[in-house]
């Protein structure tokens, strides 16, 4: 009766919320220099330390600043932050085979139509995989390398004129798309359109995988 | 007991002779009075010469982004309404970029204190009108004769029609009267609106020291502030004599976060960490 499977409310983990009242010492700094580039967290009325969050570049205190030097450090201080998040990146999924035959590459909700147009595909004896990215950036080309370069064709699904993300994936592996289905015109992708777009793309007939299917 | 120099000293970015200094120093003074510590308060501010106020003392504080100051203030009150919340910008900052968040704080009427420093010029970025400026005031944005040919905002009788705790005007140049003002303000129970009269000496050269030393009067005790109407005709005085002191009150008006069905009426940082899987579960099953 449903189309999707209910979602699985014992796997919500805790809410993430920061401890009120942690030991931290004096003089506190919400934006302390740290060497992973993470400061201690304070939330404002629960210590007898005084929290400051500011929108323009600060010292460690929180406070504006001109100096010029506090700048690099900030800086700096980001980028390590920003390192331990490569760590952290959710690999993209790859539902298939992976070697050889069609790979269809999407991201955020195009997966639904584009998993379905795979699936239409293994049905007519086209060997599809899906490489779908919950996650956009940042990109580790690592999760996706293989899959790209051992595909017989590679095609990039995307929901805008330019292709955005396959732009985004040269740029951060050298992988270039050959093929690419495009939907620009303001309503969501579908199966039918994206067999369209392989079809026009001279990668197989779309008449045949829908009739094959009985539709 | 609460010190003045609690509050700390600190090197300002501002002009010398700037109105900015007098509402500092009342800021300070009226905290002291009020027995509230830099612990806590919390100062939130947008963009603007008056925005920089938090940097100039000791507190806690969020500096954002220009006009968006009153939203964050208000979600704070509602995340922790043990917090003295204060929230300290300029006219420009308020009344146009914030414009439809004072709309909306006017309305819901939290438990904030907003001090807002109107010099009726855009200083920071060197003397365009704001929303306050007079009319057929001059600059370079809006050069003479015609100078500015909008009417000005009335933010006074805009937050007295809708009916806030405290509405007041203050000063920049009467440290003693607005530092009374502010310690009522920062004791009220709902939305506190403390619009500050700030001279610019840089940027505004019409509405000076002097200019407003002609004009000021401090209400007496025949005006009754829980008397809406008066309140609001104290807002269009002209500017021949420009009324001082607390123009309204409205102690019936009860304070959103002790209104708002999602408020917890404790910090949502001590409240549970665990997920309601139940309540989950069955707002999901709504939709089948």
């Amino acid at each position: 009766m449903w189309d999707v499977a209910p979602f699985d409310v014992e796997s919500l983990a805790p809410s993430g919320r920061p401890d009120p009242s942690p030991e931290v010492e004096a003089p506190y700094r919400r934006y302390a220099l740290t060497s992973s580039g993470v400061s201690p967290r304070l939330l404002p009325g629960f210590t007898a330390h005084l929290v400051g969050a500011d929108s323009h570049e600060h010292e460690a205190s929180g406070h504006i600043t001109e100096d010029l030097s506090v700048r690099p450090r900030m800086v700096e201080k980001r980028r390590r932050k920003a390192s331990l998040l490569f760590d952290e990146i959710v690999a993209p999924e790859l539902d298939g085979e992976g070697r050889g035959g069609l790979l269809l590459v999407c991201w955020g909700s195009s997966r639904g139509p584009v998993l379905e147009t795979v699936r239409m595909l293994r049905e007519s004896g086209v060997p599809s995989s899906l490489l779908h990215f919950s996650q956009v950036w940042p990109v580790n080309p690592d999760h996706y390398r293989e899959a790209l370069w051992k595909a017989d064709a590679a095609v990039a699904v995307e929901s805008n004129a330019s292709g955005q993300f396959a732009r985004l994936i040269r740029r951060e592996s050298g992988f270039r798309f050959r093929h690419r289905v495009n939907r620009y015109d303001g309503l969501p992708l579908t199966p039918r359109f994206i067999l369209e777009g392989l079809d026009a793309a001279n990668l197989l007939n779309a008449e045949e995988v829908l009739h094959g299917r009985g539709r | 007991m609460v010190e003045v120099d609690d509050f700390g000293r600190f090197e300002t970015a501002w002009c010398p002779g700037c109105g900015n200094f007098g509402v500092l120093r009342a800021v300070k003074k009226a905290l002291a009075n009020a027995g509230i510590a830099p612990r806590e308060t919390l100062f939130v501010s947008g963009i603007g010469q008056a925005a920089k106020t938090p940097h100039y003392l000791r507190c806690n504080f969020f500096n954002g982004l220009h006009g968006r100051g009153l939203p964050v203030a208000t979600a704070a009150k509602i995340a922790n309404p043990s917090l003295h919340v204060i929230y300290e910008s300029g006219d420009g900052c308020t009344y146009a970029e914030g414009g439809n968040h004072f709309l909306a704080a006017v309305r819901r009427n939290p438990g904030i204190t907003a001090v807002v420093h109107d010099n009726q010029v855009y200083g920071l970025t060197k003397g365009q009108a704001s929303p306050t400026s007079d009319p057929g005031f001059a600059t370079k944005a809006q050069p003479g004769p015609e100078g500015v040919v909008w009417r000005p905002f009335n933010p006074l009788a805009t937050a007295i029609l809708h009916g806030v705790s405290f509405a007041a005007r203050g000063y920049a140049g009467r440290l003693e009267h607005l530092s009374g003002v502010l310690e009522r303000a920062f004791l009220v129970d709902g939305f506190a609106l403390v619009d500050v009269l700030q001279p610019c000496p840089s940027f505004n050269h019409k509405n000076s020291f002097g200019w407003f030393n002609e004009r000021v009067r401090e209400l007496g005790p025949e005006h009754d502030p829980t008397d809406r109407d008066a309140a609001i005709a104290l807002t269009e005085s002209g500017e021949e004599e420009i009324p001082l002191g607390v123009f309204y009150e409205n102690r019936e008006a009860k304070p959103f976060e002790k209104r708002h069905p999602g408020a917890a009426g404790t910090a949502l940082a001590l409240a549970g960490r665990d997920t309601d899987r139940q309540a989950v579960r069955e707002m999901m099953e709504s939709f089948f």
